[in-house]
């Protein structure tokens, strides 16, 4: 095995230290005196639970730092990802520790709620990290994206060209529904792959403006033509226009895939980040309000 | 070929003052008189040979995707690959 994924980085060596970590958390919290009041963060070990998850979140934030810093030689970015999320994950519990799983309308659970935010996003973006980029290079099938796009406008351009040797309803169905596909969208259209398409249904005396989801709705128009294709030469046309509509069919849903693979991927950064540098915020207004009241 | 690069900010400046381009951007740069004095470099990948701790492309790899491997490890791959 040539190829080591970020969680086996060295053996898995930081699962162990983020386990060591964990221990080490809990003998302390079991350390504590029960005689006056509940474990909390005000008694010696409570402080010292509270010092190592701040430092650890101002260390798990310079990872944005070492990232960036590419000529660095303190150990490979790989490493400190690894790191990162072993020691994110051991956060959970040395912060749960500290505050003693006492909960309020305060500022103090309102940096545990957004370490929460944070560290669950970051599972998301492991999970993505992990499983999307297979998922994405299998539906590419080893292509761009701009490859896909490609292939559909050539496709678009045939099949244009020949419904325009079909009767005047499908070719103009055929020639709206490729003037009126929308690929991409909002931030819910990309991550739920929403198609908004459009097509024209032309009947010689009216037309109407309908949904094309999938591209279905225009391939129906041309398959309901067919039994009435007039010459012989319509029907074969016909035939291989719903071939060449159902292959942009399959085009289409491909990109869409595409895109909404790729969406999942980075979505969970524009929460991760915003959330770490309300977290920063909120620790720091913890620690003073802390000392303030002591 | 290129013309020499003038000398990147840090990143603190480029993160709090948005000064040059940012880590990996291209830099956005008219070469200067003394760049053009000085003529045109070939440039080309030398696997980060004045870094110490190999090129510096592997290291800044997160997810460890980016790996420099001799060529008879390529034949593992492949093989590892098929299998």
């Amino acid at each position: 095995m040539i190829h080591r994924g970020l969680l086996r980085y060295r053996g898995a060596r930081y699962l162990w230290w983020s386990l060591a970590l964990i221990v080490g958390s809990c003998v302390l919290y079991a350390t504590q005196p029960r005689d006056l009041e509940p474990p909390n963060g005000g008694s010696w070990q409570g402080y010292v639970l509270g010092t190592i998850g701040a430092l650890l979140i101002l260390w798990l934030t310079l990872l944005s730092i070492r990232k960036r810093s590419y000529r660095s030689t303190a150990g490979s970015v790989q490493g400190w990802t690894s790191a990162h999320v072993y020691l994110g994950s051991a956060l959970l519990i040395v912060a749960t520790l500290h505050c003693g799983l006492q909960f309020g309308w305060n500022v103090h659970t309102l940096a545990y709620a957004l370490m929460c935010i944070v560290i669950f996003s970051g599972f998301f973006g492991l999970y993505s990290y992990i499983n999307h980029p297979q998922l994405i290079s299998n539906n590419r099938q080893g292509g761009a994206r701009a490859e896909l796009f490609a292939e559909l406008f050539e496709l678009n351009k045939q099949a244009q060209a020949l419904a325009q040797k079909c009767a005047s309803g499908v070719a103009i169905a055929v020639g709206s529904s490729v003037e009126r596909t929308v690929i991409g969208g909002g931030v819910y259209s990309q991550l739920f792959s929403k198609d908004h398409s459009f097509f024209v249904r032309d009947s010689g005396s009216s037309s109407a403006l309908l949904a094309n989801a999938d591209q279905q709705a225009v391939i129906d128009v041309v398959a309901e033509r067919l039994p009435r294709a007039e010459k012989g030469a319509e029907a074969a046309n016909l035939q291989q226009l719903i071939v060449l509509l159902c292959r942009r069919q399959a085009v289409v849903r491909r990109i869409r895939r595409d895109i909404r693979l790729r969406g999942w991927l980075r979505i969970w950064l524009y929460f991760h980040i915003p959330m770490t540098v309300a977290l920063l915020v909120a620790l720091l207004l913890h620690i003073v309000v802390t000392f303030f009241y002591w | 070929m290129v013309y020499e690069a003038p000398k990147k900010p840090g990143l603190w400046s480029w993160l709090l003052f948005s000064t040059g381009s940012g880590p990996g951007e291209q830099p956005d740069y008219k070469p200067g008189a003394a760049a053009k004095e000085k003529g045109k470099k070939a440039v080309k990948c030398d696997a980060c040979v004045s870094v110490s701790g190999g090129p510096a492309c592997v290291r800044a790899c997160p997810t460890g995707a980016a790996i420099r491997i001799g060529p008879e490890q390529y034949v593992d791959l492949l093989e590892e690959r098929k299998r």
